[in-house]
């Protein structure tokens, strides 16, 4: 496979976060990622800040990899260069998004915000067991205020509607 | 627990103590796990900050935090926003102080409060998108997480007063991760590392926290490794699970719906991923306003505690049969007093005062 350096792609990474450039590939970051020792170094964040350097676009947004991190921080608190791992990841899934490369489940579950506000969808058990416990039924926000204001950012231009929206039975943090 | 109990650091908001409880106002931001997966924990919070005559004011219209995982990777102008607009719910509820239960809407709301104070960009921009509805974010919020108002605006002397149950439940907690970290925010001041708050309040409502391995370790479900790649996720819960099984506890307790239901749903969940031979995780899975309310003495039933009708589908996953007969069998303090009282006063008629003074203050076991 060759790989090609996209400067464009590295220049926007390192204009929304320049600690991008202190890195020096210690691997502290993988040594400490729990998704690192559990993938058994599949998820690697130092080869991900590396192909990030290098501007390998192809290679961080064809392959959903970047998507396993936990955003538990770990590395970013033990980074000797303060890198800021989670941040930088964050604008190359932001990136994926942009060009269409959003994975299902994630769609599905900002779909329904965009659709109800809220992430996970109520449904008749539920209010069944929240009156069992005592409580008021959930007042849901407007959703056409919620729709105007996101629409007015271009968040539903990001999504895709074609797909049916069938995983929403759980929610994601 | 004791050796890291030294190294206790003095809180910054120390003052807060001296605050009567009457004084405490939240507006209450319930997100979209408690009230929609795991209702008993809003039940529980309701129920004992109502006992304590602490106001909590409903959030109306609020959205999804957004979750900091799956929000935050799709659209970073759009997690500002939800979450910005979520800030001034609480703001035109009168409320300066913004509760949340859930470290994940807690991660989200606490790093969109500070961009939105110490960047003006970013406050510029996001407060002209939330204009075209009429709304402005005039930076008068200050995000707050459970056990953050439960160490700081509590206190642990006044919770230790609010005992009426010496539980000495063998309990294994999970920090999770938003709460710890980035540290440059935490709001603590303790290392990531090595936090104590957690241990600190448990222990001080009469529970035995009991050290594990892996104990802050990620519980699998965050950023959006459950939503994205759930047998990933489950495998670190699985991990986490053998470790707290191997230490032999009465129940996990969290303070976080989110690693709830991972840890909860997810022992039903990893029953694929176990070794042959290996016993089913049937341990249960508490939140810490419900483990204060049973330490308050008040009942299961209170505190949400309670089977679903219909319990497919609806939480609590692992049941809380064996947790529950435990606790019944564990009487109040005043009747462990009564008792000792009793018991002295038969032996010698005279030292009735004596023993009441003597069994002042926690410890009556």
């Amino acid at each position: 496979m060759t790989l090609t350096i996209d400067y464009d792609f590295r220049k926007q990474i390192r204009s929304y976060n320049a600690s991008l450039d202190y890195c020096f590939q210690c691997s502290t970051c993988t040594g400490i990622c729990p998704v690192a020792q559990l993938t058994n170094g599949d998820f690697n964040p130092r080869k991900l800040i590396e192909a990030s350097l290098l501007g390998l676009k192809d290679m961080l947004i064809e392959e959903p990899k970047v998507w396993y991190c936990l955003t538990c921080q770990k590395c970013v608190e033990l980074c000797p260069q303060k890198v800021e791992l989670t941040e930088i990841f964050d604008v190359i899934k932001n990136y994926c998004v942009k060009e269409g490369k959003i994975p299902e489940a994630f769609n599905s579950q900002a779909i329904s915000v965009l659709e109800t506000g809220v992430a996970l969808p109520f449904s008749d058990p539920i209010m069944k067991r929240r009156r069992q416990l005592g409580l008021e039924d959930y007042k849901t926000v407007d959703p056409k205020e919620i729709k105007t204001l996101l629409k007015s950012i271009g968040f539903d231009k990001l999504l895709r509607f074609d797909t049916p929206t069938t995983d929403k039975k759980e929610g994601g943090k | 627990m004791t050796e890291i109990k030294e190294q206790k650091k003095e809180h910054p908001k120390e003052e807060l103590i001296e605050k009567p409880f009457s004084d405490l106002k939240y507006s209450l931001y319930l997100g979209c796990v408690i009230p929609n997966r795991y209702p008993m924990i809003e039940r529980a919070t309701r129920f004992v900050f109502d006992k304590l005559g602490i106001e909590l004011i409903d959030m109306n219209g609020a959205t999804c935090c957004p979750a900091p995982g799956v929000f935050r990777s799709v659209d970073k102008a759009l997690w500002l926003t939800l979450g910005a607009r979520n800030l001034t719910i609480a703001q035109n509820n009168k409320t300066t102080e913004l509760l949340t239960l859930c470290n994940g809407c807690f991660g989200t709301l606490h790093e969109v409060e500070h961009e939105m104070k110490s960047n003006p960009d970013i406050n510029q921009r996001i407060n002209k998108i939330l204009a075209e509805k009429n709304i402005h974010f005039d930076g008068n919020v200050n995000v707050r997480q459970i056990m953050d108002v439960l160490y700081f605006d509590f206190g642990l002397e006044r919770l230790k007063s609010l005992v009426k149950k010496t539980l000495n439940l063998r309990v294994a907690i999970h920090y999770g991760c938003h709460i710890l970290k980035p540290s440059s925010t935490q709001l603590f001041g303790q290392d990531p590392d090595n936090p104590t708050f957690f241990d600190e309040v448990v222990e001080t409502i009469g529970c035995q926290s009991i050290d594990y391995q892996e104990k802050l370790m990620c519980c699998g479900a965050g950023g959006s490794l459950r939503t994205g790649f759930k047998d990933n996720s489950l495998q670190y819960t699985i991990e986490k699970l053998r470790q707290i099984r191997k230490v032999g506890v009465d129940c996990i307790v969290v303070c976080c719906p989110f690693c709830h239901l991972q840890f909860d749903l997810g022992q039903i969940e990893v029953s694929k991923f176990l070794d042959d031979g290996e016993e089913e995780f049937r341990i249960p899975v508490i939140f810490i306003t419900q483990l204060l309310g049973l330490a308050m003495g008040y009942e299961p039933e209170d505190l949400g505690m309670i089977k679903p009708e219909e319990p497919k589908g609806i939480s609590p996953f692992v049941p809380f049969d064996k947790l529950l007969k435990k606790i019944e069998s564990i009487p109040l303090d005043n009747q462990v007093q009564k008792i000792k009282t009793n018991a002295k006063t038969e032996a010698k008629p005279k030292a009735k005062t004596k023993a009441k003074t003597t069994t002042k203050g926690g410890k009556k076991l």
